[in-house]
């Protein structure tokens, strides 16, 4: 008989799966304290992601398995 | 388009983890080796679509390309590589640019366009590819592919290990990340799978390490 194995499958990432993703162009740096992210978001970040990133901030260990602060800095 | 009338069959396991045979025929109008299950505009478009993303690439660099229907994929996949059949399955759903745009959009991984995601696709390939050279360099130490496959990615698997959690998320892509979590839970054989096909499509990192690490593995055994 054939083989057969599983494939690595391309999918269309899911609601959570794309918030978590929406941040990433908008942070400038990290640093990491006791194991937790804290972001630092740059400038021109619109106020939609920051409202976003403190409703969503515990996708990050659910989804990508790190923790990060909902207490975030913006670059100056 | 047109056709050649000959049915060939190909079976795999698809995003529900059920086994599915396709029976597709040849697309001959095409100077790529891509077969589709069907004949309806949807298959003709995505065709043009895939011929002009794959003009991009070297032609002997292609496996075949087998357009098959949403649900025979299974919903929610876009496109794979099969390693034991040498080929790409791509989901006919996404036959307009705007549906492509739609999910690449969503930044999630690393592929902006069609092209991308053949690219990314071709990652697989390459990473088969250099996983085979070794495990037939070295037959006698193996028992089969499997057990070469883990010792092959083992430098990469583990630096990455040794990185900050989050390392992935901004060195590669958020898929990348959770594919690279996901495998270590529940896939150990495979790992690092998705990391090398993002990176291909990314080309490199800021990262010198990875970047070699992943370009040594590609490279193995190559003339």
């Amino acid at each position: 008989m054939e083989k057969l194995e599983p494939m690595d499958i391309l999918r269309v990432p899911n609601k959570d799966e794309t918030i978590v993703a929406s941040f990433r162009k908008w942070i400038a740096s990290y640093q990491t304290n006791d194991n937790v992210t804290i972001f630092t978001f740059k400038k021109e970040t619109p106020k939609k992601i920051l409202k976003s990133f403190q409703k969503h901030f515990k996708l990050f260990p659910k989804i990508l398995g790190f923790e990060v602060s909902p207490n975030y800095e913006i670059e100056k | 388009m047109d056709f050649l009338s000959k049915k060939h069959e190909f079976t795999f396991i698809n995003n529900k983890k059920s086994i599915v045979r396709v029976h597709v025929m040849k697309v001959s109008s095409t100077p790529f080796d891509i077969w589709v299950e069907g004949r309806s505009k949807k298959y003709r478009d995505c065709v043009q679509l895939l011929s002009k993303a794959l003009s991009r690439f070297k032609t002997k660099d292609l496996p075949t390309i087998i357009v098959v229907a949403n649900n025979k994929i299974g919903s929610g996949g876009i496109s794979s590589y099969n390693h034991n059949d040498d080929v790409i399955y791509f989901n006919s759903h996404y036959h307009t640019e705007e549906q492509i745009n739609k999910i690449a959009n969503r930044e999630a991984f690393a592929a902006q366009n069609l092209s991308d995601i053949i690219q990314h696709e071709l990652g697989h390939k390459q990473h088969w590819d250099a996983i085979k050279r070794f495990y037939h360099a070295h037959k006698s130490r193996y028992n089969n592919i499997d057990e070469a496959k883990h010792q092959f990615d083992s430098d990469l698997e583990s630096y990455i290990v040794r990185q900050n959690p989050n390392y992935l998320y901004f060195n590669l892509s958020p898929y990348a990340s959770e594919s690279f979590k996901y495998a270590k839970k529940f896939n150990k054989i495979n790992t690092v799978n998705e990391v090398i096909a993002e990176f291909k499509v990314i080309k490199q990192t800021s990262d010198s390490t990875l970047n070699k690490l992943i370009e040594s593995e590609l490279n193995y055994g190559k003339a």
